[in-house]
């Protein structure tokens, strides 16, 4: 296996990992940040496949988009971030609301 | 999966010899900040826009943190982290203005130094050298939204020369960019640091938080593990 497949197949893993761990994880700031492994995943992935065996060919236009991936990526932890806060300060616990406890108490 | 991606045909790559082709006409050297700031131009300013679409939602999510908007008042200074930001803050705007020069014919460009910027500032807020940002400051209001209209207009402005939205005349590429990236950079980094340390312009007033927690501070309360205070008598105003 090249260097470059190694790459690849950890990209892969952390998709993996991070898929898992957003399914199994209660606590909202783990999802969170498993969601941002399976986004660095995808990034070594989508700079791996393309320069396949060659690292002097490195394809200049996936490095250009994973820039504007990570950028997009720290933009959303932060409106997701936001949102656990806002979901702490409403039910009082960083898990997801359950049924019946987003009623407001009159 | 990872064997359907490895496994895939092996074709010829088109795009590296492109971009290399036309690099000569960019106006740059680095063929990354090509592809970002010229060949691909829209795709970075739809990435900026989506950078302060991330800040009007933060803006108007009501977090709860009622505290933080009366702390805003008293700005405590923190010996330890004041020390740091003398020393690493000039430092980091040197490193900045660089990595954002520099990103014409090396890896580097307004994202990057954006990003070091952004550091130094909530280093700077945490050290309580800086007030926090706010959603009611003008000022962080109009560096925020900075950089898309610089690029946008850049875009525009280009039109009756080339015909197209952002397509830069040859001659005028070097100096555009430049421009566009300067005003960028500031501007990211304003955006990111509002992201992740705005406080909150006035004190909420949403009801709902008033029966669960009228101490204003549910965070504080969940981390210290404090007793929720219930009573719907006790009502503390801000």
């Amino acid at each position: 296996m090249t260097a470059l497949g190694l790459y690849t197949f950890a990209g892969a893993g952390l998709f993996a990992l991070g898929f898992w761990a957003v399914a199994v994880r209660a606590h909202l700031v783990w999802k969170v940040f498993a969601i941002n492994i399976m986004g660095s995943g995808v990034f070594l992935i989508l700079l791996s496949t393309p320069a396949r065996g060659d690292p002097a060919q490195a394809d200049p236009v996936p490095q250009a988009m994973v820039l504007t991936g990570i950028v997009v990526a720290v933009a959303a932890t932060a409106v997701a971030l936001g949102m656990a806060l806002r979901v702490v300060a409403r039910t009082g616990r960083p898990f997801l609301p359950e049924e019946g406890d987003l009623e407001t108490r009159e | 999966m990872a064997s359907l991606l490895v496994g895939a045909p092996d074709r010829p790559p088109v795009l590296p010899h492109l971009v290399e082709e036309e690099l000569g006409r960019s106006g740059v050297s680095n063929p990354v900040t090509a592809v970002l700031l010229n060949f691909r131009a829209y795709d970075t300013l739809l990435e900026v826009v989506v950078l302060v679409a991330a800040m009007a939602v933060v803006w108007s999510l009501d977090r709860g943190d009622r505290d933080l908007a009366r702390e805003r008042e008293e700005v405590r200074r923190d010996p330890v982290l004041e020390a740091l930001t003398r020393i690493s803050v000039p430092l980091a705007g040197v490193l900045a203005v660089f990595l954002a020069w520099v990103g014409s014919h090396r890896p580097g460009g307004a994202f990057q130094a954006g990003a070091l910027l952004a550091g130094a500032g909530v280093l700077l807020v945490a050290a309580g050298v800086l007030r926090p940002p706010t959603a009611a400051s003008q000022t962080v209001r109009i560096l925020v939204v900075s950089g898309v209209y610089a690029f946008v207009g850049v875009g525009l402005g280009v039109i009756p020369w080339t015909g197209h939205f952002l397509m830069y005349p040859e001659a005028w590429a070097y100096p555009l960019i430049l421009g566009v990236e300067a005003v960028l950079t500031v501007s990211i980094a304003v955006v990111l640091v509002e992201l992740f340390v705005d406080v909150p312009a006035a004190p909420a007033r949403d009801p709902s938080l008033e029966r669960l927690d009228p101490t204003g501070d549910p965070l504080g309360r969940l981390l210290l593990r404090r007793p929720n205070l219930r009573s719907p008598d006790d009502s503390e105003g801000p």
